[in-house]
């Protein structure tokens, strides 16, 4: 809870800081330029993913996805990624195991009308997992009347559809590439179960319910058309 | 361009943070228990069983329930495996004299999991329950035919009002 807390805050001030920077750029330069109808292409690798699995968190993916700049304001994209978890039971013999590929497909909305570099998005996204699971126990016993079979539920198949409202910015690194994050609250649409239970991990969406919270940093490469607002000056 | 660079950092070790936080939601009432109520054979209304009622079961040295009084609805664990329960209702009056009843719960199971950190259970689904042989016992019937972590009634017990 306290991490959460934590985790929150340090959201909020990075906002802060990202803020007064917009507000500078607007004084300094002006209305800008109307920008063109389809300004460039971009792919994006997430960096979460990796330094997750590296730090063995519970769950991790490894994410990329594509989009198209329309007007520096609409952006479509889709993003494809695999998830995985393996986890064991803290005080029992559960272990739980999933990899799976999972896509998502959506829009942002660009708000900041300066072509300076900075960009702050809002997004919707729709995405779906096709997945399979393992679950077992090996000392899956009946602890009345004895009998230890163990519990072999492997190869269960479900899936997941769900939607994301998304919140994010990105920068200008060097020439082509961009450094952003985007924070997601995702709700499930439907859900496709075992008679069993529900999985604990869905691929893509994290966490198993009706809602949680997910966030991605991403790397970017913008291809394709340049255009911004100084170069548009001289 | 550079507090722009370190938001974006800040708002990774964030979400990083995000990431490994996590709280344990298992169900807190996690005991699967067949419930079985009391009732009056020939008023059909809910009744207190006021003499010693024991619970022990075919197949297991365990007692299921052991010498409960005045019990209105009382909960017993089925089995995990076996197509049926034989359990053995052993009803000691006040004067001492002991009956004993027996009932048969025919079932099917079905494993029941949540978190990796959950206990992993057994929920159970009754398809016929017999009154095999009974003194105190009139007949049983089925209200509920999902055993779970609900503490529903499962089962009707009528109980004979007089006994011969």
């Amino acid at each position: 809870m306290r991490i959460s807390r934590f985790s929150f805050a340090l959201v909020g001030i990075s906002l802060l800081l990202a803020s007064p920077m917009r507000a500078q750029d607007e004084g300094e330069r002006g209305k800008a330029p109307k920008a063109p109808l389809l300004m460039g292409v971009a792919v994006q690798v997430d960096l979460a993913g990796p330094v997750m699995k590296a730090l063995n968190t519970k769950f991790d993916q490894l994410e990329c996805g594509a989009r198209i700049n329309f007007r520096d304001k609409y952006f479509p994209l889709v993003e494809l990624g695999v998830g995985e978890c393996e986890r064991d039971g803290e005080q029992n013999a559960n272990h739980f195991k999933t990899r799976a590929p999972y896509f998502r497909v959506g829009m942002d909305y660009n708000f900041n009308k300066k072509h300076n570099g900075n960009r702050f998005f809002a997004g919707l996204r729709y995405g779906f997992s096709g997945y399979t699971y393992d679950f077992t126990n090996v000392d899956f016993q009946d602890p009345v009347y004895g009998g230890n079979t163990g519990l072999d539920l492997s190869g269960q198949k479900a899936n997941m559809h769900w939607a994301e409202v998304s919140v994010g910015c990105e920068t200008k690194l060097w020439s082509f590439i961009r450094l952003g994050w985007t924070l997601r609250f995702k709700a499930r649409i439907s859900e496709k179960d075992t008679p069993y239970g529900s999985p604990y991990y869905v691929p893509g969406f994290g966490k198993n319910g009706s809602t949680t919270w997910g966030g991605t940093c991403n790397l970017i490469f913008d291809i394709g058309k340049k255009f911004n607002t100084q170069e548009t000056k001289k | 361009m550079r507090k722009a660079f370190y938001s974006v950092v800040v708002a990774f070790v964030a979400l990083a943070g995000l990431a490994g936080c996590e709280n344990i939601d298992c169900t807190l009432n996690n005991i699967v228990l067949c419930h079985f109520a009391f009732y009056d054979s020939e008023t059909g209304e809910r009744v207190v069983l006021a003499d010693t009622l024991t619970i022990t079961a075919e197949g297991t040295d365990s007692v299921l329930l052991n010498r409960a009084t005045n019990s209105k609805e009382v909960g017993v664990p089925l089995s995990y495996y076996q197509e049926k329960d034989i359990l053995n209702f052993i009803i000691k009056t006040k004067d001492g004299e002991v009956y004993e009843n027996v009932v048969i719960i025919q079932k099917t199971g079905q494993v029941h999991f949540e978190s990796p950190d959950c206990p992993t259970t057994m929920f159970h689904n009754i398809s016929q329950a017999l009154l095999h042989s009974g003194t105190v016992i009139d007949s049983v019937a089925i209200t509920r035919r999902e055993v779970n972590y609900l503490q529903d009634e499962n089962i009707k017990v009528f109980l004979r009002t007089r006994r011969d």
